[in-house]
This record gives structure tokens, sequence and C-alpha cells, in this order.
């Protein structure tokens, strides 16, 4: 591919669009199929126009005039139905024939991560061997060259998933699961978002992706698996008794909460609010005070209601949580 | 200009400047004294009656017979109505000397459909002095007014008084106290048949914070809002501090649906998550596991289903109000159905208080 995208100078200024949100720095099996079937057909577009370009050129400079109406007429069929329908065959069928590969279930075995979409957030449950599942919630973390299993859902509205380093968008549908599956090659962070409109905070709604050596990623599993201790902090104590546990679980506390993100390991991650703010105390306590400022219509209530104290303590005990 | 148009435009000003004159004058008596020209007040009634069979054309009325809409509205007719309309056997004196007369209601009930009466209570009368319902935002408390109504023809004065007041409601000596025990009874326990929430050992905070959203008409009762507008905030403290500190006597119940309430049990604890409703009791308690919620949460065990249902209707048509945390209850039920709301308020009020 290198080669080929020196060739087309007028792109060099897409090749700013590296980074971790790109879909032309391919970092898995699928996004590389995808970018390369951009490149090529980038390359045929090009070539096509400037055979057009010399055409004109030919018939205005060096052979204006009539020509022979036979020739010509040679010439609509030719180039204006035959080779387009020859074309377009041709693209269809690349870029239908990696379609199988990206829904194809990935080898017994494989990492299986479940990811449902909800209004503005994502649920991510790892399965484990013995039938458990570790719920975190807005951050998956895969190990890099081994394939991947994703199966997408969604718990209110359609949704769409959208990793772009790593592989096409796919739809999350309410009442049905999707199958996505590609094998991450290259190490790194990488950021993934929404990419179907789904309410009023959908442009919020961001995703962080995180690639890493097999170990790194068993070592990460381990420690999401585990439960936090009660200690009687503060802000463990606020935590419980404002109520916080009715929508979010923090293993170890409180399971009862079902519809909030699963906060058992909320300070280990990137971001929070689903990759919208940076996470530390100073971030979190904002979060606590005015998410109805931070994320228009977000399903938690803002709790400025209580006394400044609590929401401190609040703020640090869950960056605690790593 | 034409002809014939002059002498009327010259006998219309004439007219308009005599009837200056006139009122400028101050020689028409507004006093309610000599009452309204027989054909002003056939004109005010008339149009008064048209209007209110005009408004309630399409309006019906709800079940009307119940218990406790009848006492509530008992209860409010006591405080709010009696001191113009006067009690079972004849109105009030003020009612006799106001221009129009306050009628007595017993007689004229049974002339009026009870769809045009609850316009009538809802919206009040202009020109009169029948005052609108307190608080717009709610129909079921005029209703309840309604149910009573119906009903008030039928009353004798004892019965009346039993209706209206708890007993032993009324020897008590706090004015206060025993205006709201009519209703709740001086231990908070209300009446024994569910009409009226229980306010015996609720959180003192939350019973705060309830009392002066009423006062203040963030929380919309018409009821409430008449017997606490005019209270002082450390009145509604101690009036909170009163009633949190009283004994809980369970309410007797005619009938239990065991599966009702186990349905409830389930949703209370786990929530609804396809609905995304949150777990009832991860705010309001009962816990298990003895960890202790903050007192503005009100504590939900015991309390009548019926009040429950209510206010579970109130919260998702966004009519509830309340206090300043009222809103954490807002993003977690407004999606439950009638089914659900039955069963969660059965389960609650099968829970045992324990003092
Ligand atoms: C009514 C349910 C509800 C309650 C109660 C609630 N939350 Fe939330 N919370 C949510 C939802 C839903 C989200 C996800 C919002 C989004 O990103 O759109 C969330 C997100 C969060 C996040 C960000 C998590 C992440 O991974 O990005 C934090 C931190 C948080 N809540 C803390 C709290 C605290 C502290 C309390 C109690 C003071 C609380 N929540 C009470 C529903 C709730
Ligand atoms: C300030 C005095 C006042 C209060 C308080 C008052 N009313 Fe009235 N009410 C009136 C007057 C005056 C009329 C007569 C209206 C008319 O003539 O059209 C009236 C008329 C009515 C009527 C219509 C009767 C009829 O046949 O004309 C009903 C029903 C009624 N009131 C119910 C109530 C109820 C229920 C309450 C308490 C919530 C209440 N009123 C409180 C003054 C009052
Ligand atoms: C006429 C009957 C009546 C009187 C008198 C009355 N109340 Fe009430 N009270 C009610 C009704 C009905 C409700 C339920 C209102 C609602 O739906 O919001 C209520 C609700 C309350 C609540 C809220 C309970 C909860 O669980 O949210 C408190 C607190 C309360 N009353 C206290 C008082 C006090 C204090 C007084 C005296 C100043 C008083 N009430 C007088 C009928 C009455
Ligand atoms: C995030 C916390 C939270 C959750 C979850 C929650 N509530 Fe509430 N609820 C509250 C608060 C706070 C109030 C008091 C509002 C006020 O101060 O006016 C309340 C009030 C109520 C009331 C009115 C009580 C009264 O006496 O008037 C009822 C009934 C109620 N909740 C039922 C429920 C049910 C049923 C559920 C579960 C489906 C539930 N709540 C879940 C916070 C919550
Ligand atoms: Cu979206």
């Amino acid at each position: 591919m290198k080669q080929l995208k020196a060739e087309f100078l007028f792109l060099f200024l897409l090749i700013s669009c590296q980074g971790p949100y790109s879909a032309l720095g391919p970092a898995g099996s699928a996004a590389r199929t995808i970018s390369g079937m951009f490149w090529w057909l980038c390359g045929a577009g090009l070539a096509i126009w400037l055979l057009f370009v010399a055409l004109e050129l030919y018939a205005i400079l060096v052979k204006p005039g009539p020509h022979d109406l036979k020739k010509t007429r040679l010439f609509v069929i030719g180039g204006g139905v035959i080779f387009p329908v020859i074309i377009i065959t041709i693209s269809i069928y690349f870029s239908l024939a990696p379609l199988p590969d990206l829904v194809k279930m990935a080898p017994k075995g494989s990492v299986v991560v479940k990811v449902s979409g909800l209004q503005w957030w994502w649920r991510v449950k790892y399965p484990l061997a013995n039938d458990q599942e570790i719920e975190v919630a807005n951050e998956i973390w895969l190990p890099v060259n081994e394939p991947v299993q994703f199966l997408l859902s969604s718990e209110d509205v359609i949704h769409s998933f959208w990793v772009p380093s790593l592989a096409g968008k796919i739809d999350m549908i309410p009442g049905q699961t999707n199958h996505l599956s590609f094998t991450p090659t290259k190490t790194g962070h990488y950021l993934g978002s929404c990419a179907e409109f789904c309410g009023t905070s959908h442009a919020l709604m961001r995703l962080d992706v995180k690639v890493v050596e097999r170990n790194v990623f068993d070592e990460w599993l381990k420690k999401q698996e585990r439960s936090v201790k009660k200690t009687g902090s503060p802000g463990e104590t606020a935590f419980v008794s404002n109520g916080c546990i009715s929508c979010h679980t923090v293993r170890g506390i409180s399971s009862l909460g079902k519809i909030g993100p699963d906060l058992t390991h909320v300070g280990s991650r990137r971001r929070i609010g689903s990759g919208i703010l940076n996470n530390d105390a100073n971030q979190i306590h904002r979060w606590i005070d005015e998410v109805d400022l931070i994320k228009p219509e977000a399903k938690m209530p803002s709790f400025k209601s209580l006394p400044i104290e609590e929401r401190k303590a609040l703020a640090k005990w869950l960056e605690g949580l790593k | 200009m034409k002809n014939w148009l002059r002498p009327i435009i010259l006998f219309l000003i004439s007219l308009g400047t005599l009837g200056a004159v006139v009122m400028i004058s101050g020689l028409i008596p507004i006093s309610a004294s000599s009452g309204h020209w027989p054909i002003t007040a056939w004109i005010l009634e008339f149009s008064m009656k048209r209007s209110v069979s005009t408004y309630t054309l399409t309006k019906e009325s709800p079940h009307l017979e119940d218990q406790r809409m009848i006492q509530r509205g008992a209860g409010h007719y006591e405080i709010g109505c009696k001191q113009c309309h006067g009690g079972v056997e004849k109105t009030n004196i003020i009612g006799l000397h106001t221009t129009p007369k306050i009628p007595h209601l017993p007689p004229v009930i049974k002339e009026w459909k009870p769809e045009e009466l609850f316009r009538i209570v809802k919206h009040g009368v202009k020109f009169t002095g029948m005052p609108a319902w307190p608080s717009l935002q709610r129909d079921d408390e005029v209703w309840s007014m309604v149910a009573f109504l119906l009903q008030f023809p039928k009353l004798d004065w004892k019965s009346y008084q039993k209706l209206v007041h708890a007993p032993g409601s009324e020897k008590i000596e706090h004015d206060v106290l025993r205006s709201c025990s009519h209703c709740h009874g001086l231990d908070g326990n209300g009446r024994q048949t569910g009409a009226f929430p229980l306010l015996s050992g609720q959180n003192a905070e939350y019973l705060e914070n309830s009392l002066k959203a009423y006062a203040k008409g963030e929380r919309h009762s018409g009821t409430m809002k008449i017997v606490t507008y005019n209270l002082e905030s450390e009145m509604l403290k101690e009036l909170a501090l009163h009633y949190s500190k009283q004994k809980r006597r369970p309410l007797v119940k005619q009938s239990v649906d065991q599966s009702a309430i186990e349905e409830g049990s389930r949703l209370a604890k786990m929530g609804i998550p396809e609905q995304h409703v949150a777990s009832c009791i991860g705010c309001h308690g009962p816990d298990e596991s003895g960890l202790t919620r903050k007192p503005y949460f009100p504590d939900l065990r015991g309390q009548p289903a019926d009040y429950i249902t209510t206010q579970l209707d109130l919260f998702l048509k966004g009519k509830r109000g309340g206090s300043e945390h009222v809103q954490l209850m807002h993003k977690a039920v407004h999606t439950l159905t009638e089914l659900q709301i039955k069963n969660l308020a059965l389960y609650f009020e099968s829970l045992e208080f324990k003092n």
C-alpha cells in the first residue's frame, strides 16, 4: 500500500488522518481490507479520471472538428456503457468478497466480547470459562494478533459500533445480535464512536479500545474480575446511602444496579462518561454535579443537591477504584 | 358622510358620555347588600350554567364511590370550603350577605352532573368569589372532592363529623396539629383506610422537605397547600419532627394478592433494566444487608398502595413535584407500566414497618 500512496501526490493531505481514530491507519485485519479497498478504488478512480482528461484534451487541442460518426458511436457505447459495467462489476466483486470474512465467526476459543449500546454508553461483557461474565463499560481491551469475536446488540435504540482503525461499522439493533470478527494487528490505543444517530447525546457516545500483548491483557482481565473491598470510607458510604447503587454495580459493595455502567473499576478507565472526560477526581466531581449539562438528557440525574464534602468523597473514592 | 349615519353616530357618542358621567359620579351602588338586579343575576347565572355545560361536554367522570376519595374530599371540605358554604344544615353566615349569595350545597348538588361539579370546583366561578382549586396540576384531588359532594346531601351532622374528623382529633390543643390530625390522626397513622399517607415514623428530613415543597407549591396538592401555605418554616420543622417520632400502627388490610406482591418485590429489588427502571430499594431501602440510606429518601414500607399508586402516576405524568431531590426519582421510574405500578405499590404496602 505504501508505494501506491506515494504515487497520489494529492492524497498527501490525507496522511494527517493517521492516528487512533482513522480508517486509513489500519491496525486490524478487517480495517486493513477496508483501507486496501479504499486505496484500490482511489487508484482506479484516478486512472479513469486521467484517461478522461486526456481524451478531452485530445478532442479539444489535438483533433478539433467533426469526428467519424461510426467511431464515435463505438466510443460512446464502449466508454459509456460497457466499460462502466465492467468496472462496477469488478468493484462490487472486490467489495463483497471480504464480507464473509468480516461476519464469519472467529475460531472457537477466541476472545469473545459482548458489547451493547445504550443511550449513551457501551456495556461490555467478557464471558469467562466458568460461565461467568465480567462486566465493564466504555473501554475494551484486546490481545494483539489473536482473532476476536464481537457480539453486538442494543438495549434501546439502534446504535452503530465503529472503531475505524480496527474494523468497519456494524449496526447494533435491539433484539438482534450482530457478529463481527477480526484480528487486531498492532498494539496501541484506538478510538471508536457510535455511528448511527441515537438521540440527543449521540455525538458524546465514544469508546476506548486498547490492543495489548497477551500477558498484559490477561493481567487486565484478572484485575477487572476482582471485587472491591469494603472499607467504610466516606465515599463508599455516600455511594450507598445516596442511592448510586440503584443504577450502578460496584462488585463487593452492591450488585443491585443494572441500568448504569458497572463502576467496580471505573478508576482504571482512560476516560469517563463514555470517552468524553478525563478520568480524575475533578472531572468525576464535575460529572456528579452536572451530568445534565455535560451530557444532555443522559439517564443519570445530577447530584448537586448533595453536600459538597460528600460529592468530593464520592469522586475521590471512585477515582481510587483502579 | 351618508346622511342617515350622522344621527346614529351622534347618539352613540352621547350614550358613551352619559355612561362615563354616571360611572365617574359614583352614583351606581356596588354594595353587596343590595344584591344584583334580577336581569343581571339571570344573565350571570345563565351564562355560568351554559359555560359549565359546554366545557364539560367531553369530560367523563371516574368511579366516585371509593370511600378513600370521599374521606379525602370531606377532609378538604372541612378546611377549605366550609368557611363559605357552611356545614350539613345551612350555609355559613357570610354566605347570606354576599352578592351573589353563597349557596348551601346539599340541596343544589343534584342539579349538577359530576363532571360539571368537577369543572366548578377545579376552575371556580368568575365574579362570584367561588375560588379555583389551589393546584391546577392534578385532577385526582378534585375528583375526590366531587365524590364527597355527591355524598354530601345524604349526610346528617353526626355522620359528617365522623367523616371529617379522626377520632379524638377534636381534643388536641395544639391548633395546627389539631387541623392536621383531622386527616392524618395525631399519631400520623391516618384514618386506617389508606386514604392518607402514613406519616408516623417517616424520616423527619423527608417530611420537612415535603411540607416546604407543598407550601411553596413545588409539590402539587391543593389539600396540602391550604394547610401549609401560611405556616412558618420553624412550625413545619416541628410538625415533621412530631410525626417522625410517632409509632407506626400497620394498616388493616382487606385482602392480600400474594403473586402481585412477589412480582413487585422482584421489580423493587432488581429494577427493570429493559425499561431503564432503577432498583427502588437501591434508593428507598429496605436493604437486607443493613446498609442505611439518607433520610431525604422516603421510607415506603407499609405506605397504602393507593397512595403509592397515585404518587407514581403523578411522577410519570411529570406532575409530582417535590423537594430538591425529586429529580432523582424522575430519571429512575419514567417508563413504568400500570401493572408494574400496581405490583410495586402492593409490595411496599405489604412490608412491615419496624419502629
Ligand atoms: C438513575 C440511575 C443512576 C443513578 C441513581 C446514578 N447514576 Fe451514574 N450513571 C448512570 C448512567 C445511565 C450513566 C451513563 C451515562 C452516559 O454516559 O450516558 C452513568 C454514568 C456514571 C459515571 C461515568 C461512568 C463511566 O464509566 O463513564 C460515573 C462516575 C457515575 N455515573 C457516578 C455516579 C454516582 C457517584 C452516583 C450517585 C451519587 C450515580 N452515578 C448515580 C445512571 C445513574
Ligand atoms: C370564598 C368563598 C367560597 C369558598 C371558599 C368556596 N366557595 Fe364554592 N361558591 C362560592 C360562591 C360565591 C358560589 C356561587 C357561584 C354562583 O353563584 O355562580 C359558589 C358555588 C359553588 C358551587 C356551585 C353551586 C351552585 O349550584 O351554584 C359548588 C359546587 C361549590 N361552590 C363548591 C365549592 C367547594 C367544593 C369548595 C371548596 C374547595 C368551595 N366551593 C369553596 C364561594 C365559595
Ligand atoms: C384534608 C386532609 C389533610 C389535612 C388537614 C392535612 N393533610 Fe397532609 N396530606 C393529605 C393528603 C391527601 C396527602 C397526600 C397529598 C399528595 O398526594 O401529595 C397529604 C400528604 C402529607 C405529607 C406528605 C407525605 C408523604 O409521604 O409524602 C405530609 C408530610 C403531610 N401531609 C403533613 C401534614 C401536616 C403537617 C398537616 C397539618 C399542617 C397536614 N398534613 C394536614 C391530607 C391532609
Ligand atoms: C435514584 C434514587 C431513587 C430511585 C432509584 C427510586 N426513587 Fe422513589 N424517590 C426518590 C426520592 C429522592 C424521593 C423523594 C422526592 C421528594 O423529596 O419529593 C422519592 C419518592 C418516591 C415516592 C413518593 C413517596 C411519598 O411518600 O410521597 C414513591 C411512591 C417512590 N419514590 C417510589 C419508587 C419506586 C416504586 C421506585 C422503583 C421503581 C423508586 N421510587 C426508585 C428517589 C428514588
Ligand atoms: Cu449514536
